[in-house]
């Protein structure tokens, strides 16, 4: 579809609120450019699982994963006259929200830095002290708990931040690699042996729980 | 076709095995057990439970889109970022000039580095000696440490006219002409200094090095054959290896000037490339302090 076809389907969308879920991302985009409210709310229902699954698997810490996602799209709303269709939206907006993830592993990375050198503790009781990430199932998960799925949860937070994306990319997101690719801007053979190498940690990792 | 091999690492990747390999994956038990293995990995993470966004997520997300645009902040321009970023611009770009000028022996404000004459710091030692003059007396600006080098016509006291640099010969005054004091100097660079005791810093462009003593700054191992320095080892990180010097590379020259086995004056070099000869072909490689 073209963008000018396209844009006579946003105006009729705009015109007689036809529904929005019909439209294409780079349709609700170029609505959105044009102050449609209600294609952007689209764009956030179409992406605001996938981003928190995505960022959770990352972090372990649901509430940080919330957080970030709505950082996500705050990001695309004020960027989105930037934003060009040379690439599948969902690519630009995992893209964001990788970065985004790594941003935050980074600061919890040197918090717990300086935390262990005793930086920032004159008070060892102090209530600054750097808090652990928050393990805590999310709302729906009350019924999922348990040893294995803690221990695989676990397993993924813990694997080296360059293969963790990948292995969430694809074992948790189930992109294609050439998907994967694209959010973290490596090349294709780089992608798949990261996620074969962070498979190979992860059957390390879970050997317990794997038949031999 | 895909062999084993290839099934095996693409299961291990998580890929799909393609029809095309079915066939052979049935008949090989290895590659059906791997690819039993990696699919069991694959269902064990993808059993995970898919967390869902909460209740609240859009009306929150409204409201920061709306408090982001209340604070003016959101699209692009925020005032707050350009005061460190000037300044760290500055910054850098003041360090790239302290670098220049100590490399080209000018200081800070574009004067030489040269040592001072002793006179010149005894403004009154001498009392036939002229006053230095202020920049309000000398409009043309000439550096002060030009001064008292540049002729003066006996009969009206001036300075020859500027932008001729004074020559070897006799000057218009008979006097001869300090060359080297009125040229920049060609000093070595900060890798080559070389320590001296305190007060009594001699100029080093005086100074004598022995080749293999500069290669050694460079982080170069070298032995003096087939008319040049042999490259027998350097230094990791060094300046010879981060500058692309390698291993039986013959070094023939720094600057221009021949590396022989006699030592070298330091002012006949500056430093800044060296010729080499690799796989028989003479080539100048630029040195990165």
């Amino acid at each position: 579809m073209d963008r000018e076809t396209s844009a006579k389907k946003v105006q009729a969308s705009g015109a007689d609120s036809s529904p929005v879920a019909e439209l294409t991302d780079h349709e609700l985009i170029e609505a959105t450019k044009g102050g449609d409210e209600a294609a952007f709310a689209e764009i956030v229902s179409r992406y605001k699982g996938p981003l928190i699954n995505f960022i959770y698997r990352m972090l372990d810490d649901y509430d940080e994963a919330v957080d970030l996602t709505q950082e996500a799209f705050v990001r695309v709303y004020f960027a989105i006259e930037r934003y060009h269709s040379d690439y599948a939206f969902s690519t630009y907006i995992y893209r964001i929200a990788s970065n985004l993830a790594i941003s935050e592993i980074r600061k919890r990375k040197r918090r717990k830095l300086f935390s262990l050198t005793g930086l920032f503790q004159a008070d060892p009781d102090s209530e600054e002290q750097y808090q652990p990430p928050d393990s805590a199932p999310g709302p729906d998960e009350e019924t999922v708990t348990g040893e294995l799925r803690e221990s695989i949860a676990r397993a993924i937070s813990s694997l080296p931040d360059k293969y963790k994306a990948p292995i969430v990319l694809r074992e948790i997101e189930e992109l294609s690699y050439e998907e994967i690719a694209e959010i973290l801007g490596l090349g294709l053979g780089t992608t798949k042996s990261r996620i074969s190498r962070g498979r190979a940690i992860l059957r390390q990792k879970l050997e317990g729980y794997l038949a031999e | 076709m895909m062999n084993c091999e290839e099934i095996k690492e693409s299961a291990r990747a998580g890929e799909t095995i393609p029809e095309s390999a079915l066939k052979h994956v049935r008949e090989c038990p290895e590659c059906s057990r791997t690819i039993s293995q990696e699919r069991e990995l694959s269902g064990l993470v993808r059993a995970l439970p898919r967390v869902t966004a909460p209740q609240a997520f859009d009306h929150a997300l409204r409201e920061r889109i709306e408090s982001r645009r209340a604070d003016g902040n959101a699209r692009g321009f925020r005032p707050g970022y350009l005061v460190p970023a000037a300044a760290s611009l500055l910054f850098v770009l003041a360090a790239i000039y302290g670098f220049i000028s100590l490399y080209s022996g000018r200081d800070a404000v574009g004067r030489l580095n040269v040592p001072e004459p002793a006179e010149a710091s005894r403004p009154e030692s001498s009392g036939d000696r002229e006053p230095l003059q202020t920049p309000a007396e000398d409009p043309v600006g000439v550096p002060s440490d030009e001064r008292d080098v540049l002729p003066r016509s006996p009969e009206s006291g001036k300075r020859p006219s500027e932008g001729k640099r004074p020559t070897s010969g006799p000057g218009p005054g008979g006097g001869s002409i300090d060359l080297a004091a009125s040229e920049p100097e060609r000093i070595l660079p900060p890798w080559m200094k070389r320590g001296a005791p305190e007060g009594n810093t001699p100029n080093r462009a005086e100074q004598s090095f022995d080749p293999s003593e500069i290669l050694g700054e460079l982080g170069i191992n070298a032995v003096f054959e087939d008319g040049g320095w042999k490259v027998s080892s350097l230094r990791p990180k060094g300046i010879g290896a981060r500058s692309g010097i390698r291993k039986g590379d013959i070094i023939k020259a720094i600057d221009g000037t021949e590396l022989g086995t006699v030592a070298i004056t330091g002012g006949a070099i500056s430093g800044t490339s060296l010729t080499v000869i690799r796989d028989g072909r003479s080539m100048t490689i630029s040195i990165s302090p």
